[in-house]
């Protein structure tokens, strides 16, 4: 797995390779994009976590995380987004997830969370929200 | 990271396959002969009366115990063949809801329902702790992780039973009873845990329970088994409707609650007189 090396405007996109979960880290103007693929269980939440640990510690101010390929999120999976959500609100760093499929939207819904995270129909309305507005 | 995770089976796809099931109790035939198939995301419900073999059936089918003969495909593999460590990878796939909880007494609600984290994933502490209030909240439990299932009245230990079955978010549940002695809104809380759990997100339950309202409002398919002089058969077998219009009598004495009917329960007023005779 490669160490994340973020920085605005870097040109080609960071690919962690995972056995049953990738993410790819994309840089877009002012909100740092990780579109994640796969299942999100107890074998990849580990994973997921370290990455979203150095975009707390990095302060990250403006994170989405696109779950269009998410296809199972469990409940290791939502703590650690709880998780990340605590760290960002702590640095006042902005955080949505966006693109749900209807299977991990129950998971959310399930387990009551839906309403705790800023979630998105899509790229385009999340990044709009989380920049105020000036996309 | 080397989780060999073994592939999710399809929609659809047969998860559990009993074939000519049989177990023996001393001579006593509990089951003789049981045959059926659990299908990825349905909702199983396994009824009958007191003392014909629900809990027995459900234990074969966790690999609890061996049976007599026959055969449990579960996840595509015999439970009633393979290694004991082929059957505890298997394990990892399915949580069980005991009839009495089988709470670990010594230890809290909370580190009940943390246990098979801890044991079997490298999730954090930190999040295993909100692992736990999350199921808690799901039974209507929460702020009780501190307690000790003693302290507990028996539906509430009953629920967290349930949270800890589901501690792994498993993608199949066996449930023994999950809502005797529960109250009525309580059963409906946990009767809609499953309806959301399989209807929404895909999970496989098998379901024991003889709580018509409740096995009429989750069931895809439902099973009775016999007892009597039909111990051990399959009294019949199909979805709630095919299940209201089965004929069958020891079928619809039990769905009715009527005291009157095929069903043995007593004994006829010649056999208790030679009973109490002593030479019966
Ligand atoms: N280990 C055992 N050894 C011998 N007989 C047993 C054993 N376990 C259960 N039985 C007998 O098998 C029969 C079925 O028991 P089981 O616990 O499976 O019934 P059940 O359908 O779950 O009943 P209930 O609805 O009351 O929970 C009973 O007659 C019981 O006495
Ligand atoms: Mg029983």
């Amino acid at each position: 797995m490669k160490k994340s090396s973020f920085a605005l405007g870097r040109l080609t996109d960071i690919r962690y390779n995972l056995p049953l979960m990738e993410i790819v880290e994309k840089a877009e103007e002012k909100v740092l994009i990780l579109i994640v693929t796969g299942e999100i269980d107890l074998n990849q939440s580990p994973t997921l976590r370290a990455i979203l640990r150095d975009k707390a510690k990095e302060k990250t101010p403006h994170l989405l995380l696109d779950f269009a390929q998410v296809a199972y999120i469990d409940s290791s999976g939502l703590a650690t987004l709880i998780e990340y959500y605590q760290s960002a609100r702590a640095y006042s760093g902005k955080f949505a997830i966006c693109s749900l499929t209807s299977r991990v939207r129950s998971s959310f819904d399930l387990m009551r969370l839906s309403e705790v995270f800023s979630i998105f129909p899509d790229q385009a309305t999340a990044q709009k929200s989380l920049t105020g507005g000036a996309a | 990271m080397n989780s060999a995770k073994p592939k999710p089976t399809p929609p659809g796809e047969v998860i559990l396959e009993v074939k000519d099931l049989v177990q023996i109790y001393g001579k006593r035939p509990v089951l003789n002969g049981i045959s059926f198939q659990v299908r990825k995301g349905e909702t199983f419900v396994i009824m009958g009366g007191s003392g014909c073999g629900k809990t027995t059936l459900l234990r074969n089918l966790i690999g609890a115990q061996r049976p007599t003969s026959g055969s449990i495909h579960l996840f595509g593999e015999d439970i009633t063949k393979i290694s004991p460590q082929d059957l505890d990878r298997i394990r990892l796939r399915f949580g069980m809801n005991f009839q009495f909880g089988a709470l670990f007494q010594s230890m809290t609600v909370g580190e009940n329902i943390a246990l098979p984290l801890q044991e079997h994933s490298q999730v954090d502490p930190s999040l295993i702790e909100m692992v736990v209030k999350m199921k808690l909240e799901l039974v209507g439990l929460t702020g009780f992780e501190n307690f000790k299932p003693t302290e507990l009245s028996g539906g509430m230990r009953k629920r967290v039973g349930l949270a800890r079955a589901l501690a792994l978010d498993p993608e199949l549940v066996f449930s023994d009873e999950p809502t005797s002695g529960l109250d009525p809104v309580m059963t409906a809380v946990v009767d809609q845990l499953t309806l959301d759990s399989t209807r929404k997100i895909g999970v496989t339950a098998v379901v024991v329970s003889h709580d018509m309202t409740s096995c009429f409002r989750i069931a895809t398919r439902l099973l009775m088994l016999g007892s009597g002089p039909r111990q051990g058969e399959v009294v019949a077998e199909g979805t709630p409707e095919e299940m209201k219009i089965n004929p069958d009598p020891f079928l619809q004495q039990f769905l009715r609650g009527e005291a009157d009917g095929p069903i043995p329960f007593r004994l006829s007023q010649d056999d208790y007189l030679k009973h109490l005779l002593g030479d019966g």
